[in-house]
């Protein structure tokens, strides 16, 4: 018996591995198509490149093999990861269309490290935000997308769901605004100022939306995931700064910091999650 | 910690749902606390107690004892 439903277990792995392996070809394929250049061709003619598209597709395979392995490969769960996936992966390929367009501007040429990094941050979240918003709108529609525990629990949270994934949207467009606010940016720093000004003020609004809406096990969470976050910060903020001190490293920029904020504060709340092992059922 | 939630629940017939409701938290924290994934706070406890009609220590099982002198 158990040895059945380990065999199983496997079956599923190998099956949606397959799946996650197909689904990153077509998302690296429409990249391709989308920046007129050839990422495969690229791949071949560098041994670095070659190596990372793989380590990323072997990624991409082991997370959605392991994340699925106790879900059987039947017709309506196919059908319903193809629609959660090619929704993610237009998301990715309308993140990367958004970047070609600010490279026609020219807005991307002056761009530092930093920069680059704050804006990339802050469009995985608001692409993050957006799924999410579909996930609980999906829910709603009772259209069948996710498993019934899944949509009822979103049902139940939905106020609560939404006003964090607005809060996240938030955060991501606050990166965005700055990071296209530096030397020769597209934004103004004072348009970019007026934007950061009111983005953060939508935000303390939803963060005490959201608080009211959580009840006890979410508060805990909220309190874990602050905990967790700071130690992170202090660590690898910590020890970046202590490298850029003895000249080892390049000092972070002021919008180092925020970026390391924002993502080590996502980071914190899913560690929080995991540690109590409630992102599995 | 070890708890007797969901048998007390099932043997007064409620749905997480229902118990989430009476005690006006969410049925992730019902769900949670049964699968012994998150303590309650003290005041949850205890008015998770008296809807059950039973004390705490009955309803949370430490196998905790004092060291003797």
């Amino acid at each position: 018996m158990a040895h059945d439903e380990f065999t199983s277990k496997w079956r599923n792995f190998a099956a949606w591995s397959a799946e996650g392996a197909v689904l990153y070809v077509v998302t690296v394929w429409g990249v391709s198509a989308l920046t007129g250049r050839n990422i495969m061709d690229a791949a071949l003619q560098s041994p670095w490149r070659g190596a990372m598209l793989g380590l990323t597709l072997l990624a991409s395979m082991a997370m959605l093999g392991f994340t699925s392995w106790k879900r059987p490969v039947t017709l309506r769960n196919l059908r319903n990861f193809l629609i959660r996936d090619v929704a993610a992966i237009i998301a990715c390929l309308l993140l990367v269309w958004g970047f070609t367009v600010l490279g026609g501007f020219g807005a991307l040429d002056q761009m530092s490290a930093s920069e680059w990094i704050a804006m990339a941050a802050g469009s995985a979240l608001v692409a993050f935000a957006s799924l999410g918003a579909l996930a609980v709108a999906s829910a709603g529609a009772r259209i069948g997308l996710l498993d019934e525990e899944a949509a009822d629990d979103l049902r139940e949270r939905s106020r609560l769901i939404l006003c964090s994934l607005a809060w996240t949207a938030a955060c991501g467009l606050l990166l965005i605004a700055l990071s296209l606010a530096g030397p020769g940016g597209v934004l103004p720093p004072l348009v970019s100022l007026a934007g950061a000004l009111a983005l953060i003020a939508v935000m303390v609004a939803l963060g005490v939306a959201t608080w009211r809406l959580s009840d006890e096990l979410a508060r805990t969470l909220t309190g874990e995931a602050g905990h967790v976050a700071f130690y992170l910060i202090v660590i690898l903020g910590g020890a970046w700064a202590m490298l850029a001190h003895l000249g080892i490293a390049a000092a972070p920029a002021p919008l180092d910091w925020l970026t390391l904020f924002t993502v080590l504060m996502f980071a914190g709340s899913i560690l929080a999650v995991a540690r109590r092992k409630l992102l599995t059922r | 910690m070890e708890n007797s939630l969901r048998a007390m629940r099932e043997a007064r017939g409620w749905s997480q749902g229902e118990l989430a409701r009476r005690l006006g938290v969410s049925r992730q924290t019902i769900n949670a606390v049964e699968t012994d994934k998150y303590d309650p706070s003290l005041p949850l406890a205890l008015r998770m107690a008296k809807l059950f009609g039973v004390a705490v220590p009955d309803l949370f099982i430490d196998r905790w004892e004092p060291e003797e002198e």
